[in-house]
């Protein structure tokens, strides 16, 4: 475990070190802000509206028409869009993870010290894991803040910033597997990308398949797994199906650091 | 070479996906996209085998073996654990007013269903959405009710044609009947179950010839939406001019008085009486500048109101033409079983409410306006022209100023030992199409009417559709802080970041 604690400090003050964690952290913090006041903004114009109707008495009195309240016009898209951002971010955190000790040729310092391949990769894992709940924690504010001050339900807001945390480290270790695998940091977070954008929703596939077919591509589905935490629903399967992907991808990590210290 | 040729199998792969993600249709350039990569991956894949073979030809197989055996476990562990995820069950519901889980009102009526109801939707098996989550909770929560999912296709061609007609795709079956269900909520799914399985046994009789709010009447001042509500629910409804009759039919288990405009006659009254003495029920409806009806047996029983009408600036629904004069009331009394379920949370709005005056250790009142309410007098008369009414009135009431009782209740033994009961509301426009179905209206009536027909088990807040759960709107202070907080945080992390880069530059 100290071997593992070890290899995740490196890796932590490595990341803070470099202006590029703030840099992303500034990035999702803006976006997460540019988003939520964007959605914040149309709905108070479509309030404005309806109490321009009211006026003229074409709404009934005392009733807001459907689906107008803060939870479903900005807090949901919110949620959405920065799950795509993340998306968008997280394989450029992870490329260099071990793409970059290769370049700097560290990578052969690494393998002589006395750790296993389960212990390095547990610890670059542990590194970017808690490098996200920064990034997690910083997309958070902005809906606690309008719970705060609008007595906004918290319970779909802790949900969505699980689902977020589980979202992330998924495609994290997808990003990892690939900087572990590829040659060089492009090709990591290109082949990152391409896993994710891939897993991220079939229901596109579903007009060419069949009935067993689409139950299983709709279940490997990212989106599906994520659709209930926004809504403030947390299931077992959708957190022991984040975790198996997290699972997999670090057996997979191990396998290749084996691969290259046999070279 | 391989690493280019995946690198452009990658970037091709996901602008074809983008493609097909932004416009939710896989159109020509997408799918040429997607098409390109495939090629791209296998010419990568070709070219990568023959390089793996160049760089491990010192290698030994033993070794190589072993990696592929490894990754091949790694794969296999994934896979079972996926495998394993959708076998499993549990979930957490975190919403406050647990949308996602069945209300306790559901669950009763789901408990006590005595009929088989085979429930068919019509969708695809393979996809589990929020419908069908929704549907199966029904399915566990009672082996009465069946489900069956079927592919369209499967569907004859007479349920096919109610499925094509629009609305939702579930339909409910029961003893030869088939009702397709409005929208897959749980309020519209349990309203069609209790269409299958209430048996009316209580008769509710409005009285009419006195200007009262029409049982029958569509308007927004009508109550044909409450005449809905109490037959989904198991109740009759009947219109009765007691004038005509020497006393209140047998069948009329309990008397609505609506808010009559004009005095009942002496007769009426009488007769009204009798029926509460022999252990019969009466559900008073009161509004401002009419008679309260009937009079005498209310005033036996310690009940009164005000003529006067309640205000509350401070807590008005958003959009109400009225405000101030269209209260939400969240102060219930939560001994009393008219007002199970209801609390702090689940507002009730009033329009022009009578605040009520109880006397003595009889009546008791169940749900009270704010403290921030106060009444006016008609025509902004002054408060001192109370009267006689005034006299037993808390001095706080006395000043014009809440909380108010808005509705209250009296029970007692009568000679023959049956039990009469009394309800007072201090507002009719409540219970009226125009406001039963906003915020919880329609929970504290029909509690009213449960406990009148000694069914006091059965009050339960009913399931709600989840945009009646309005969050307050955002003042422009608010607005404001979130400006400076959208700019200030990036800013911040922006100058740690400055700030560790500078440090490292001087190491």
């Amino acid at each position: 475990m100290r071997a593992v604690l070890t290899v995740l400090r490196k890796e932590l003050t490595g990341l803070f070190a470099s202006p590029i964690a703030y840099l992303a952290l500034t990035a999702m913090a803006l976006s997460m802000s540019l988003f939520f006041l964007d959605n914040l903004k149309a709905f108070n114009t479509q309030l404005m509206l309806l109490q321009t109707q009211t006026a003229f008495d074409q709404i009934r009195a005392g009733t807001i028409p459907p689906g107008l309240n803060l939870f479903q016009q900005v807090l949901l898209p919110t949620v959405t869009d920065t799950a795509l951002v993340l998306l968008a971010l997280i394989p450029l955190i992870t490329m260099g993870m071990f793409c970059e000790e290769r370049a700097r040729r560290t990578d052969e310092l690494l393998m002589t010290l006395p750790l296993s391949h389960t212990q390095i990769a547990a610890g670059k894992f542990l590194a970017t894991f808690v490098f996200l709940l920064a990034v997690v924690a910083v997309t958070a504010l902005m809906p606690a803040i309008a719970a705060v001050h609008t007595g906004l339900d918290t319970g779909p807001i802790l949900a969505s910033v699980v689902g977020l945390l589980f979202l992330s480290f998924a495609v994290a270790s997808i990003g990892l597997v690939c900087s572990a695998l590829a040659s060089n940091q492009l090709v990591a977070a290109l082949s990152a990308y391409a896993i994710s954008m891939a897993i991220l929703d079939f229901s596109w596939m579903m007009e060419f398949t069949g009935n067993a077919v689409d139950r299983v591509l709709h279940y490997l589905s990212l989106m599906t797994h994520m659709a209930g935490f926004p809504r403030g629903v947390i299931a077992l399967s959708d957190i022991v199906y984040f975790m198996g992907l997290c699972v997999g991808a670090f057996l997979l990590t191990r396998v290749s650091l084996a691969l290259e210290r046999i070279h | 070479m391989p690493g280019f040729l995946f690198s452009l199998a990658c970037v091709a792969l996901v602008f074809g996906l983008g493609g097909v993600y932004l416009t939710k249709h896989p159109g020509a350039i997408a799918i040429g996209n997607l098409i390109t990569a495939a090629a791209l991956f296998i010419g990568a894949v070709i070219a990568s085998t023959v390089s793996v073979r160049r760089r491990h030809v010192g290698l030994s197989r033993r070794a190589l073996g072993m990696a592929l055996l490894h990754a091949a476990l790694a794969v296999i562990v994934m896979g079972g654990i996926l495998l394993a995820s959708s076998r499993l069950t549990p979930e957490w519901d975190f919403t406050k007013p647990r949308l996602y889980t069945l209300s306790d009102f559901s669950k009763q009526v789901l408990k006590g269903l005595s009929v088989d109801i085979n429930a068919v939707y019509a969708g695809n098996p393979a996809v589990s959405g929020q419908e069908r989550i929704l549907i199966e909770r029904f399915a566990k929560a009672s082996k009465h009710f069946r489900l069956k999912i079927v592919t369209p296709d499967e569907l004859g061609p007479k349920l096919a044609r109610q499925i094509e007609r629009g609305g939702s795709k579930l339909i409910l079956f029961c003893g030869g009947r088939a009702i397709k269900v409005p929208t897959i909520t749980e309020r519209a799914i349990i309203q069609t179950v209790l269409d299958f399985s209430m048996r009316a046994d209580t008769t509710l009789c409005f009285l009419t010839g006195h200007g009262e709010r029409s049982l029958h009447g569509m308007g927004a001042n009508g109550l044909s939406s409450l005449q809905g509500l109490l037959e989904h629910e198991g109740f009759q409804t009947t219109e009765l001019m007691l004038a005509t009759r020497p006393a209140v039919p047998e069948e009329c288990d309990i008397v609505v008085v609506a808010a009559p405009e004009k005095k009942l006659l002496p007769a009426e009254r009488d007769r009204l009486r009798s029926f509460v003495d022999h252990g019969g029920r009466l559900l008073v409806f009161a509004e401002p500048g009419q008679p309260l009806e009937p009079a005498t047996t209310l005033s036996e029983k310690g009940l009164s109101a005000l003529n006067t009408w309640v205000v509350d600036e401070a807590s008005s629904l958003f959009g109400s033409k009225a405000k101030g004069t269209e209260p939400i009331v969240n102060r219930f009394d939560r001994y009393h079983p008219i007002v199970q379920g209801l609390s702090e949370k689940t507002g009730v709005i009033f329009s022009g409410a009578r605040p009520l005056v109880l006397r003595g250790a009889d009546p008791q009142g169940f749900v009270y306006t704010n403290r921030t309410s106060r009444f006016e007098m008609p025509g902004g008369g002054e408060k001192e022209g109370l009267g006689e009414e005034a006299a037993g009135m808390p001095l706080r009431m006395r000043k014009g100023l809440g909380p108010f009782p808005l509705g209250a209740s009296v029970q007692w033994k009568t000679k023959s030992g049956k039990e009469a009961r009394v309800v007072l509301f201090g507002d009719v426009d409540f219970a009226t199409n125009r406001l039963i179905g906003a915020l919880y209206n329609e929970d504290l009536v029909m509690g009213a009417v449960y406990y009148l027909a000694h069914r006091e088990d059965r009050i339960r807040v009913r399931p709600k559709m989840e945009d009646l759960y309005q969050s307050p709107l955002i003042p422009e202070r608010t607005f404001e802080a979130f400006h400076s907080l959208a700019l200030l945080i990036p800013e911040a992390i922006l100058i740690l970041g400055l700030i560790a880069w500078y440090r490292r530059r001087r190491l």
